[in-house]
């Protein structure tokens, strides 16, 4: 019996962790993006480079891309020429740390028919705001009610530039944050200082009670 | 009609050995006046038995017929659907969005290792023996005798649609507007009679997909890929026996 109820508990617990960290884990960096220029289209899944390969963020953020999403290709050296040159996807794509750029091109162009299907498909939204990141993210302090980020509310006002990676290291568990580092005009801080927006010092506008 | 008595008892022998020698001399005389009259023939009957040496790009060929030899070489291996040649083609040509000249078809291989898809761009063959020209009953189609792009004469299309059916490429459509079949031309009236070297979808390709040029002459890039032997080049669907200046290669 004392067994059993041990076990039970157990199941219990692994189910109530992974309850928490699932939804964080959920939407593994920006998703898939589907580039249109110079040339409609090329398809990167976040998901295969960071959840199939274990490729951490860093590998590319920011040195070879910006956070913003489809950022790259405003750029006019957005070109096979560039990544033959090692820039952007070529950083990796060099034929040593993963296929060469300049072989199987239709692995990548997916072309004009994958991105209308995905359009039909409702996998694009043309005039979505790409918010990027984790749509929410969940901190829970040992001490106090846990706090929820809004990415998708934040971004509406600012650029990835505006906290990555000066303010906000893209790692989880990256930052180790306290309220008297914020109050000291670090991480939530930087702008949650009472001018710029709501003070730290207003415990229950971030911590649920 | 006047009945002919047939004698049946007592018929000629009319095995070769009864024929007389000046019997055989007549009977030779008529082959030679057939054979002079294809000799000196004019270009057309030299060019309907050019089809019958003409193969596709297996055979080396010693002659062209035609001059400048309109020829195109797809290399497979760098389309990347952009789809800027079909974009290039329909601006250029007025081809109404139901329609198309070329079109950029996809093989899915879920199987295969690394690539899982190729992209094939396909436009009319302009055969060297057409189905199309075969099958016209007003002869609104016909293969231009200097340059062998299978040319459309508006005016004389009926809209039967044979031609259509006829086409084992599916390269033709009906153009609503035109009251007419449709069909690349190799960009003809609106770019290479104007002095333009390559067609609209040569010249707008950003992958070096579409090579075009005069298979006829020797420093031209369609005549060196055609040509070589260490990267195979095919023509699509040789068994119908259309003989297409189209050629395919992965390289």
């Amino acid at each position: 019996m004392k067994r059993l109820r041990f076990s039970l508990l157990l199941i219990l617990a692994i189910t109530a962790v992974l309850q928490v960290a699932g939804p964080l884990y959920a939407d593994s960096g920006g998703g898939d993006i589907y580039y249109t220029k110079p040339v409609k289209s090329v398809l990167f899944s976040h998901k295969l480079h960071v959840e199939d390969l274990g490729l951490g963020c860093d590998m590319c953020h920011t040195k070879l891309f910006e956070m913003q999403a489809l950022a790259a290709q405003e750029r006019p050296d957005f070109t096979m020429k560039s990544l033959y040159a090692g820039k952007y996807c070529g950083a990796c794509h060099n034929g040593k740390m993963a296929f060469a750029s300049n072989t199987q091109c239709a692995r990548c162009h997916g072309g004009v028919k994958e991105y209308d299907d995905a359009l039909k498909q409702g996998k694009i939204d043309p005039n979505a705001k790409r918010s990027g990141g984790p749509k929410s993210l969940v901190y829970k302090p040992k001490d106090i009610g846990k706090v929820t980020f809004s990415h998708e509310f934040h971004t509406a006002a600012f650029t990835c530039k505006d906290c990555h990676n000066k303010v906000f290291r893209m790692k989880k568990g990256g930052n180790k944050m306290t309220m008297d580092a914020m109050n000291a005009g670090k991480f939530c801080g930087k702008c949650h200082d009472g001018k710029t927006a709501t003070a730290v010092t207003d415990c229950a506008k971030c911590h649920a009670q | 009609m006047k009945k002919v008595k047939i004698d049946f008892d007592n018929l000629k022998n009319e095995n070769p050995d009864t024929i007389t020698s000046m019997e055989r001399r007549e009977f030779l005389k008529i082959g030679l006046v057939v054979t002079g009259v294809f000799a000196g023939g004019s270009l057309l009957s030299a060019i309907s038995h050019i089809d019958k040496v003409f193969a596709s790009s297996e055979e080396m060929k010693e002659k062209y017929p035609y001059k400048p030899h309109y020829s195109m070489v797809l290399r497979q291996n760098n389309c990347i659907d952009c789809e800027r040649c079909v974009v290039a083609c329909n601006q250029t040509n007025e081809v109404p969005d139901y329609g198309y000249r070329t079109r950029i078809l996809q093989r899915d291989a879920p199987d295969a290792i690394g690539m899982k898809r190729e992209f094939i761009p396909v436009l009319c063959n302009q055969c060297n023996n057409p189905p199309c020209v075969r099958a016209c009953p007003t002869k609104a189609t016909t293969k231009d005798e200097t340059t062998g792009i299978i040319m459309m004469h508006y005016h004389k299309c009926i809209g039967c649609k044979t031609c259509v059916e006829a086409c084992p490429y599916n390269a033709r459509y009906f153009n609503e507007e035109k009251h007419a079949i449709d069909k690349c031309n190799f960009c003809y009236d609106t770019r290479l009679s104007k002095g333009e070297k390559l067609t609209a979808c040569a010249a707008a390709c950003p992958a070096g997909v579409r090579i075009f040029g005069d298979l006829s002459d020797p420093s031209s890039e369609v005549y060196r890929l055609v040509h070589q032997i260490e990267h195979p080049v095919w023509v699509l669907r040789p068994e119908v026996g259309a003989k297409p200046n189209v050629f395919y290669m992965k390289f």
